[in-house]
């Protein structure tokens, strides 16, 4: 809350502390809403710059990481919506970047558990995208599901849902790999 | 309470919400509500230790790895950006930087007083007043993280307190109401009991429901201290003397979407709409509003009904105006920005009430 008055009073280290603060999760919120990093960083850029111009007009929030998250969110959806490019393709091309990118990750993975940490990644990665952003929003991101439902513009049950879903069929994907027995049993149980 | 969870699998632990809140904050709440869990159930200590470590490892797994280089590289692109549109706009950097850095970092330490003190040495001053009046031995939960924390009242209200925040409540709500006292920022959904009304102590307002959820601030550094109602009726009194019992003031009675100010410099409360009202139909009922070409009179009832909110405007004057609209994702004053910029009205909020200033349409 003060890092927030003193940013919206002016305060450009209140800023940076705020940019600071949240970049790595934005951009990592990005990542998984869309493939396309060039937009994600101009979406991010946009609403950085965006949140400085208009800070007089901005009111006291509840949560600085939820209106983040939310502005980022839409302002990448609707650039989106506004670029040339096929989604598709697009997609389909940096997604490419992407996986060598937790392929450096999984190199790390040495011990046992950041092994499975790895694995598990994977499987998320083989989700929907939506089921994908849920899962991140609930489990890395920790909001609510109130938030989230505010977030992704879905009703109660309709993230109920899709959380199930994604959590069921990550425990088909580790029964089907069959190597992480902890989970093994634990889900079978 | 715990039967419930008796029968959970795993993949039901992975899920729950409270258990989610457990892992990943360990609140005293959770502590002991889990902990007398298993003692009940003590086989499923295995079950609830690979439902935590699954919860702990979705969290790791399901984050996309960062380059750091991209949070550079906007940065870099960020400041002249600022630069240049600074010098064009009405927002100037002050010229004497270091003047500037000075006034900064006021602000900047007396945040970190804040955040390093113990919130023990630093008790707020109504808070204190009201609680040292309660009669029975209250509970007091601190948030000095930098996380909201939840909490389950004995009556099963759940309370999400924001950080910074600390509330105080009884054990066990004994007596004719249930009387809480909140320091700071809280939102509360209060399970019914309209035999024992439920009753937040917060600075100069005291907010009484029968059972709703709503969130108040009442951060004592601010001006304000603001009830908003999420769903549910609040009456909400004044409280000038901070005494515990003194609500025998004019009461201002709240529904959904809006909220009340106390400001304390004139000690006037101010009712107004929230920032954001939400929706109060089904989702189901919302999709119907897409007009084509409908008198505006028509889109403001729905308007009015989808929001709750009352929308006062000439109908005579506007009878001839017609719009065609959908209800999107818009908020509310979003939505209302668009149909008044159509009409070249505007609108403003008074006491609660959305009023439209237009002009004939042809």
């Amino acid at each position: 809350m003060l890092l927030w008055n003193a940013f919206r009073e002016g305060n450009r280290e209140a800023y940076a502390d705020i940019y600071n603060l949240y970049i790595e999760d934005l951009l990592s919120y990005g990542y998984r809403v869309t493939s396309n990093r060039q937009l994600i960083k101009d979406s991010i850029q946009d609403l950085f710059l965006h949140l400085w111009l208009h800070r007089e007009n901005l009111s006291e929030t509840d949560s600085i990481k939820f209106y983040l998250f939310r502005s980022l969110r839409n302002r990448i959806l609707r650039n989106i919506e506004k670029s040339d490019i096929l989604p598709q393709t697009a997609e389909k091309i940096l997604e490419n970047i992407i996986e060598d990118f937790s392929f450096e990750q999984e190199l790390m993975a040495h011990e046992a558990e950041t092994e499975q940490i790895a694995r598990l990644q994977k499987a998320i990665n083989k989700l929907s995208k939506r089921q994908q952003e849920v899962i991140q929003l609930r489990y890395h991101s920790d909001f609510s599901l109130e938030e989230i439902e505010n977030l992704m513009q879905l009703n109660n049950q309709s993230v109920r849902n899709l959380l199930h879903r994604a959590i069921s069929q990550l425990r088909i994907s580790f029964e089907m790999a069959g190597w992480f027995f902890l989970l093994i049993t634990s889900f079978a149980g | 309470m715990f039967e419930r969870y008796a029968g959970y699998s795993v993949e039901d632990f992975v899920k729950d919400d409270n258990f989610i809140t457990w892992v990943k904050f360990s609140d005293s709440e959770g502590n002991l509500f889990w902990s007398e869990f298993l003692q009940n159930y003590p086989h499923k200590q295995e079950t609830v230790t690979q439902a935590r470590q699954i919860v702990i490892h979705l969290g790791e797994a399901s984050r996309m790895a960062v380059d750091k280089h991209d949070a550079k590289e906007i940065w870099s692109k960020l400041e002249p950006a600022l630069a240049e549109k600074s010098g064009h706009s009405r927002v100037v950097f002050p010229l004497n930087w270091n003047k500037w850095v000075a006034a900064a970092s006021v602000i900047l330490i007396l945040g970190l007083i804040w955040w390093n003190n113990p919130l023990k040495d630093n008790e707020p001053k109504a808070y204190t007043r009201l609680i040292e009046q309660a009669e029975n031995p209250l509970k007091e939960v601190i948030n000095s993280s930098s996380k909201a924390m939840r909490i389950t009242l004995p009556d099963g209200s759940v309370v999400t307190l924001e950080k910074a925040s600390r509330l105080s409540y009884a054990r066990e709500f004994e007596g004719n109401q249930r009387e809480v006292f909140l320091s700071g920022a809280a939102f509360f959904n209060v399970t019914k009991n309209p035999e024992k009304p439920f009753v937040v102590y917060a600075n100069e307002l005291v907010t009484k429901v029968l059972g709703t959820s709503f969130t108040i601030n009442a951060f004592e550094e601010n001006k304000q201290v603001t009830v908003a109602v999420r769903t549910g009726r609040v009456s909400v009194f004044k409280n000038k003397d901070l005494t515990r019992l003194g609500a025998d003031n004019k009461e201002i009675i709240l529904i959904p979407n809006q909220q009340v100010a106390f400001t304390k410099a004139d000690a006037m409360l101010v009712r107004s709409l929230v920032e954001k009202p939400q929706v109060v139909v089904s989702q189901q009922e919302l999709r119907d509003l897409t007009f084509t070409n409908a008198p505006l009179s028509d889109i403001f009832e729905a308007l009015e009904k989808a929001y709750g909110v009352e929308i006062v405007f000439d109908k005579a004057l506007l009878s001839n105006c017609r719009l065609t609209t959908a209800l999107g994702n818009e908020t509310l004053f979003e939505r209302l920005d668009i149909i008044c910029e159509a009409l070249e009205a505007s609108y403003k909020v008074v006491d609660a009430q959305i009023v439209i200033d237009g002009k004939k349409c042809n």
